[in-house]
């Protein structure tokens, strides 16, 4: 398999997960979404084994290794910050919390306090999707990554 | 002199392109495994063909 046919493959399946993900919503069904999506997952692993030309040198592992421990770092930061108001919020007794005056658009479903945490996390797993590929993005740089060279 | 490639040599060294021009612009330091493997392949010692530089 080509390197670019497994793009295309990932891109479908992402495709096809958010499509499967509003149809999960429409049938009130929120526990499907885990074996689909660790199906996803086990598929992208195979098929990316299936590539012949997807060589993993030192240089690579190098920039994977500082990636990874730069995202952690950053990333377990971000999620203090993020988690450390909703801990507060979950102890704080209730005459403490003030009420904070704001408009409230009419909603459709209304969303619980956990259905806002998991929105609120998902956003904090995409910052933190976008901090690894920009992290990653300036290892390669720093080591070279993207010279374009001639012989 | 030897008459090869930068594919040709990555090649030889089981390592990618991107790695051989990243050492020849200076911008990647190879492990030592690499190096002496460099130098094998181009029939020298590693403190002939890499010099160290304080950074």
């Amino acid at each position: 398999m080509k390197k670019n046919s497994y793009y295309i493959i990932c891109g479908i399946l992402a495709v096809l997960l958010v499509v499967l993900f509003y149809l999960f919503i429409m049938i009130c069904q929120p526990l499907l979404i885990i074996p689909v999506v660790i199906l996803s997952v086990i598929l992208c692993f195979v098929l990316k084994r299936r590539i012949p030309d997807c060589e993993m040198d030192e240089r690579q592992v190098l920039i994977d290794m500082k990636t990874a421990s730069a995202t952690l770092k950053a990333g377990a930061a971000l999620l203090l910050i993020g988690n450390l108001p909703i801990v507060i919020y979950a102890f704080s007794v209730p005459p403490m919390i003030m009420p904070m005056p704001r408009f409230h658009p009419p909603q459709v479903v209304p969303l619980g306090i956990l259905g806002q945490i998991a929105i609120f996390e998902l956003i904090l797993l995409a910052a933190v999707v976008l901090l690894y590929a920009g992290i990653h993005i300036y290892y390669t740089h720093k080591y070279g990554g993207d010279i374009a060279d001639e012989e | 002199m030897f008459d090869l490639t930068q594919e040709g040599l990555a090649k030889d060294l089981g390592v990618t392109r991107q790695t051989i021009l990243a050492i020849e612009k200076g911008k990647y330091d190879p492990s030592l495994e690499l190096a002496f493997k460099m130098a094998k392949r181009f029939q020298t010692t590693v403190d002939e063909l890499f010099i160290y530089e304080d950074k």
